[in-house]
């Protein structure tokens, strides 16, 4: 603690001392800073041992010095200082390390980066997938969302937050084809405990040929793997992922169409250890894309087939760790049960989420999303999908549909494969776009997804029909200048029977677990927001979920908050 | 565009997957239910101290959770194998004459019950089926044993109690003993310090050999057995293994390597915990820290065995009671 005040107080005293000294800021200070308070109740039928309210909040500071010692250096250095609500005189207070790289260019010509990396490649090799239900976001859920996504280095391009460096360069060509870019990183992704446990790292690059504008081809490469030598363990963990993927463009009469395709293999063993398998397996996507510039509407169709043993680690790590317990109200009820992870944790619980990678296959809530629970890269799925986006030229509304067909490659003890439907439904309607001379956001959003699991058997147990749903219905209207509400009906449910996969150390399935539910989540969220500027903002916001699974153990329960967000960028 | 299009579909097309199913095949799980083989031991009588074991085998018709539950008659011992299988064979069905819950197997006759939750037979929640079988000889761990306290307090241990309160470090006779007929009572309550008292088990105290563990940290395991009981939240037990890597016949804390096991939040009743020695951390007041001599764990030289027990002064009384303490060579105490 001690050591990191000394870092704080150096960082700054450096920062400012520059800041004075350099008129051209070279060195200057950003950062952001926000203050939550919260009171929430949970309320449960004869519950007499939770407490009915818990009131929780903090203050933190995010301090970044950046500089700019020559025309091709950048560094940059984040510290948070955080005080929890209730710890007086230093005793709540924390500080920490909250980023730190360096940036340049080398001879004009080579990129790099050292330190913290945001970095992906492509949806099976290496990409942060959005966490559940959080597809239909608005505004209102938004507000506590974008805190937890903050605090975790989630970006909405999918980007996974690593330790290491990145190097990347372009090249360009008279003839033939226009541009060559290449890029490598590497990272560490674990480190040794000096006894059992090696160093793992992740590593790799892809190289894409811009032949033209008609034409790119990449080929992709990655791998988790041990460190020989830095502990005592012999054993080491592979995981290499190797892709190509190609990309046409061209245009008739008006119409954009793009023929896009991604492939590859993976593989994942273990060099010195002999009881674990090698698994190995592949993919191909290929996606059509048809743009009609004149009424702005784009028709798209996928078809994927993903191999049940294709295993990605940087693709297929989930954000949410569904084995985690709620930090509020972990446990509830007369019995103390542990309450399950509903709507509204995942909006703000960071405790429940991630940022290493996992070599299990991590586990999911079914009730949430049992189609495609590690996105694209889901093992074990094929079939196709459509879909239709259209949004009017200035911008008064946009709507899309997307509806997937897919199933297993192979059974799951069985010959008889799961089929998996999914339609989705979303649009959004900007009255204030449409009415003369009013400036004032008037919007209303919707947005609905369904989908069904589904397999018969020889067997009546291990039959599967389970069926969710997710509705959204948000609006936001500007009341006075730069004061909005903000509101948010959701519904979440979920009925029927899965049989899930048990899987042992190596993710190989070794038996079935059946799962019953009949959830029932609803929620209201309703907030004021007042914008002192796009980057400065108060929000009032109250929120209630009602929660109930009659085939669960867990009693209903319904949760309400009231809480006070600012939040400032500068 | 035409050229890449071929060469895209022919590279598909090239790959090659196995079209075996995943996981157990369902039939083996959810098909009709019988008992194929009945359930059997392959021999009525055992003699554990002559390296003997009991083999149980049984063979169904479908995967099912199963539980052998084996309890002895005089002593109340329990031993309990679970799995989930359609076979019971050598690989998931071995009684080696350990135990499960405490206190130990003693010679004389054992029922064994086999209940099958799948096999509806005998009722909807289950069947059971029954055997017999007679210990003729108890297991007899082999090890460097540091304490059982079966006999008086070696003098040559170093024993320290803090003036606390309500304070208990003595041998023990009654109530369930895991081994023997003694074991260690640790207990006080201390309200200036974490720690409540020590035991040092010196190498010296086993003659010229001292511990005579050899130098294989990766083969070397240290065993005890411990209870925390009913309602004791707050026990830290901490053991420390100083090593005397110079060889002067001293361990300097200064220059040479102490690696440590801490163990907190133990459950309830006696249990036992074992750990390898390459797996014995080097720990500054709980954290990882580096160590302060070689950084090699050496069972060989191991100078002086402490046994610390701790407990937050703020969180009053505190008790663990403590027996067997023993290193095992290749494999984990089974008792």
């Amino acid at each position: 603690m001690m050591k990191n005040k000394y870092i704080i107080v150096t960082l700054m005293l450096a920062g400012f001392h520059l800041a004075a000294q350099a008129q051209d800021k070279k060195v200057w200070a950003s950062g952001a800073a926000r203050s939550v308070f919260q009171q929430n109740n949970l309320s449960v039928d004869g519950d007499t041992i939770t407490p009915k309210r818990l009131n929780s909040g903090h203050t933190l500071v995010d301090l970044a010095i950046n500089a700019k010692p020559n025309s091709q250096t950048f560094l940059h250095g984040k510290v948070r200082i955080r005080n929890d609500f209730g710890g007086f005189w230093g005793s709540g207070v924390t500080f920490d390390i909250r980023q730190l790289y360096v940036k340049g260019l080398i001879k004009n010509a080579i990129r790099y980066q050292l330190g913290d990396i945001n970095y992906k490649l492509t949806p099976y090799t290496f990409y942060s997938n959005n966490e559940e239900l959080s597809n239909h976001q608005r505004e209102a859920l938004n507000i506590f969302r974008d805190i937890t996504r903050y605090d975790m280095f989630y970006t909405d391009d999918n980007t996974w937050r690593q330790q290491g460096a990145a190097l990347d360069f372009s090249l360009e060509f008279d003839k033939n084809a226009e541009e060559l870019n290449v890029n490598v990183f590497a990272s560490r992704n674990r480190a040794s405990d000096f006894n059992q446990q090696s160093d793992r790292i992740f590593f790799g690059g892809n190289v894409n040929l811009v032949q033209s504008k008609t034409m790119t081809l990449g080929a992709n490469y990655i791998d988790l793997m041990d460190i020989a030598g830095t502990s005592r363990s012999i054993r080491q963990f592979h995981n290499p992922v190797i892709t190509g993927t190609t990309k046409f463009n061209h245009s008739i009469k008006g119409v954009d169409l793009q023929l896009a395709s991604e492939s590859g293999v993976s593989e994942m063993y273990e060099i010195n250890n002999a009881s674990v398998p090698a698994l190995r397996d592949y993919f191909y996507d290929i996606d059509f894309k048809g743009g009609i510039k004149k009424t702005n509407t784009t028709f798209k169709m996928n078809y994927i087939n993903v191999g049940p043993q294709f295993r990605s680690v940087g693709a297929q790590t989930k954000r949410v760790n569904f084995q985690g317990q709620n930090r509020m109200y972990t446990q509830y009820g007369n019995d103390q049960l542990i309450r399950h992870i509903s709507s509204i944790d995942l909006l703000q619980d960071v405790s429940l989420y991630q940022l290493s990678f996992n070599p299990d296959l991590d586990g999911y809530m079914p009730s949430y999303q049992n189609i495609q629970p590690y996105g694209k890269a889901t093992p074990n799925r094929k079939g196709l999908s459509f879909g239709i986006e259209q949004a009017s030229k200035n911008e008064a509304y946009n709507i899309g549909a997307t509806y997937r067909m897919l199933s297993e490659v192979v059974g799951q003890g069985t010959d008889d494969l799961r089929t998996f439907n999914q339609i989705a439904l979303n649009g959004t309607m900007r009255f204030n776009k449409i009415m003369a001379n009013y400036e004032k956001p008037l919007e209303v959003s919707f947005a609905y997804t369904q989908g069904s699991t589904k397999r018969t058997t020889e067997f009546t147990q291990a039959d599967v029909d389970l069926n969710n749903s997710i509705m959204d219905i948000g609006a936001k209207v500007g009341l006075i200048k730069d004061l909005d509400l903000l509101f948010n009906f959701r519904v979440v449910s979920s009925k029927g029977n899965e049989l899930m996969s048990m899987r042992n150390d190596f993710t190989e399935v070794i038996d079935f677990q059946p799962f019953e539910t009949d959830l029932s989540e609803t929620m209201v969220v309703l907030g004021f927001r007042y914008s002192f500027s796009e980057k400065n903002k108060l929000n009032v916001v109250w929120q209630k979920m009602s929660w109930k699974d009659t085939k669960n153990a867990n009693e209903a329960y319904d949760m309400s908050q009231f809480a006070i967000v600012y939040s400032l960028m500068f | 565009m035409l050229s890449m299009l071929i060469v895209l579909g022919l590279s598909i097309a090239s790959c090659k997957r196995e079209k075996n199913n995943e996981g157990p095949d369902l039939n083996d799980i959810y098909g009709a239910f019988s008992l194929l083989e009945e359930f059997k031991a392959d021999r009525t009588n055992v003699d554990f101290s002559a390296g003997e074991a009991v083999q149980f085998t049984a063979r169904f018709s479908a995967i099912s959770d199963w539980v052998i539950t084996i309890n002895s008659t005089n002593t109340g011992a329990t031993k309990i194998i679970n799995g989930r299988s359609n076979i019971l064979d050598v690989s998931n069905a071995v009684w080696d004459g350990t135990t499960t819950q405490f206190p130990s197997f003693s010679t004389g006759p054992c029922n064994v019950e086999l209940f099958l939750k799948n096999d509806t037979s005998q009722g909807s929640n289950g069947s059971t089926y029954d055997l017999l079988v007679t210990v003729d000889g108890i297991r007899t761990p082999t090890g460097k044993v540091v304490a059982d306290f079966e006999a008086p307090n070696n003098p040559d241990w170093t024993i320290f109690k803090q003036a606390g309160g309500d304070m208990s470090f003595v041998r023990v006779d009654t109530g369930i003993v895991p081994q023997g007929k003694f074991y260690y009572d640790m207990a006080g309550e201390v309200d200036f310090d974490y720690l409540i008292g020590y035991i040092d088990f010196p190498a010296t105290a086993y003659g010229a050999s001292g511990f005579d563990l050899g130098n294989s940290a990766s083969s070397t395991y240290f065993n005890v057995l411990l209870n925390t009981p009913k309602g004791i939240t707050n026990s830290i037990v901490l053991f420390q293994f100083k090593e005397d890597e110079n060889g002067n016949g001293t361990f300097n804390e200064d220059n040479e390597d102490m690696y440590s096991l801490e163990l907190k939040g133990l459950d309830e009743g006696w249990q036992v915990v074992s750990i390898k020695y390459e797996d014995l951390k080097s720990l500054t007041n709980g954290a990882p820290s580096t160590p302060k001599g070689n950084g090699v764990r050496n069972p060989d030289k191991l100078h002086t065995l402490s046994c610390l027990f701790l407990a937050d002064p703020k969180t009053g009384y505190s008790r663990t009671l403590m027996d067997y303490i023993i290193f095992t060579k290749d494999e984990a105490l089974k008792l």
